[in-house]
Formats: structure tokens, sequence, C-alpha cells
């Protein structure tokens, strides 16, 4: 499973997954718990998923909206599987099953990216 | 060999527990699995939390067993969660629920707080309100005694006490 997680990532921005993990990371210095700041980290994923689609948008010149929406579907599916405990507590019951939902979701995604090409970078794009 | 084994209780404690022995049970990192896993009115203590802020914030919470004595780590506040999901019949009706908070000065007085919240009983697995109970002011209190009630049958009905450290 940790090698999809890992496959899937190369899928999305490194600044957009490593900003997630720098967040993470930085909840985890200050003594929170991997369940605890469930609201917080929600909304980092919405402010991060505007940038995932802008960073697509802009250097990867992916102007389909369904490529888009599919990519940002892989974006919060690999968030999902990378913060389970966190989004237990997801509102709308999200997190109730989350255990078997976002490996699930993983599964089918990893199937759906044999059909996807990674979206490759402008070469004149920064970073 | 009745008369020998009620000796070597009374004289040795073997085999018996006290009566009211209450302890810190298993650990949830969630409102979804404090709910989902516990019964309706299942009394919590919140670690490291010591104000309501922290309370709804943190989610390091121990099951209570038992009423009773139980041992709580040094802190400058303790705090408590109930859990109301799983309520048999939920009739959209709000309760309330009652805590008599008895501190023993070092001194040997006695103080008597009394606290009284509404709560409503919920379905939602994760939700983020339960009622909840904060003791502050600590300092040169040497026990702590919590009875608990609540209009709601005898779900919230406990009794615990314990030494501030």
């Amino acid at each position: 499973m940790d090698k999809r997680l890992e496959n899937l990532r190369m899928y999305f921005p490194a600044e957009v997954t490593g900003a997630y993990l720098a967040f993470q990371s930085l909840l985890k210095t200050n003594g929170v718990q991997p369940g605890e700041y469930t609201k917080f980290m929600l909304w980092v994923l919405v402010g991060l998923s505007v940038f995932n689609v802008a960073i697509y948008w802009k250097f990867y010149n992916v102007k389909n909206a369904f490529v888009q929406f599919i990519l940002l579907c892989g974006f919060l599916v690999w968030a999902m599987n990378i913060d389970t405990t966190r989004f237990k507590d997801a509102p709308w019951g999200l997190g109730e099953n989350i255990e078997i939902v976002a490996p699930s979701l993983l599964i089918f995604y990893s199937l759906l990216t044999l059909f996807l090409a990674i979206p490759q970078r402008n070469p004149d794009a920064p970073g | 060999m009745r008369l020998v084994r009620l000796s070597a209780i009374l004289l040795l404690g073997f085999g018996c527990e006290p009566l009211y022995a209450a302890q810190l049970g298993a650990s949830y990192d969630s409102y979804r699995d404090m709910h989902r896993d516990t019964a309706y009115g299942s009394l919590f203590f919140n670690a490291t939390a010591i104000r309501h802020a922290d309370n709804l914030a943190k989610k390091r919470f121990r099951a209570v067993t038992a009423s009773g004595d139980i041992e709580l780590p040094s802190q400058q506040g303790y705090c408590f969660v109930f859990n109301h999901y799983g309520r048999p019949t939920l009739d959209g009706k709000s309760h309330s629920y009652r805590a008599k908070i008895t501190k023993l000065m070092i001194d040997g007085t006695n103080r008597l707080e009394t606290v009284e919240q509404a709560f409503d009983p919920t379905d939602d697995l994760s939700s983020t309100s339960p009622p909840d109970l904060c003791i502050a002011g600590i300092r040169n209190v040497s026990k702590v005694t919590i009875e608990f009630t609540s209009d709601d049958n005898n779900y919230f009905d406990w009794q615990i006490t314990f030494v501030p450290r």
C-alpha cells in the first residue's frame, strides 16, 4: 500500500504534497496528536487543492476540467491515506469508515492511473 | 477451609478487590472511536486538557471504567467528557446533566460547587460537542469528588474521586 501511495504522489506537484507534509510535521512538532486539528487540516486541504489546480493549470498546461477534477480527487485520496487518523472525525460522516474507504479509493485510483499519464511540467516552469 | 480463606482475605487482602476501584481504561484518539466503541453515558478523562477550550481540541480520551477512586496524572486542571452518542431512543429532546463537585481543602474544609448544563443526545459519530466538565482551582485541594447525575435515567450517574497532583 505504501508503494501505491508513493506512486500516486508522483502525480501531484511536489510543492503541494510537500506543503501538506510540512503542515503535518508542524503540528507534530507542536505536540498535536495525529487525531487532533481535524478541521484545521481540512481547511489546509481545501487551500492546497486550489493551489493544486492552479499549479496544474499554469505550469503543467492541464486545461481540461475533467482531468483537473480527476487529479484533484487523486490528491484528496492521497491525503486521506496519509492522514487517516486525523480524518476519522471528518464532518458529515466522511470519516466513519475511513480505514476501509481510503485504501479502497487508493486501489481504484491506482487502477485509474493506468490510463492516465503523469502530467509533465513545462520546461520553463519554475522549480 | 472457609474460615482460613476469610482470615486470609481479612488479614492479607488476598483475592479481594476494593469495592469501588475505578481505573482508567482504553484510550481513544478520536470522537468517532470514543462514540462508536463505548456506551451512551460513558465517562472519559481527557488527558492534558485543563480548560474547556482544550477539552474540545484535544482527543486523548481515557475511559473511566467504574465509579470510585481514580488516579490521574499531575495537571493544572482536569477535564472529563461523556459519550452522548447511541442513546437507545433519540426523541430530539435536550437533557441536562449536573455535577456536584466537592473539594476537600488542605485545611480540612470542604468547598462545594455545582454545575448544570444542557446537552443533546446525538446520532453523529463524529460529534465534537459532547457534555463535558473541567475542574479548575485545585490549588490547596487535597481531594476532589464529583457526583454526576442527569435527568436522562441513570446513564450519566457517576461518582469519582481523585487526588489532584
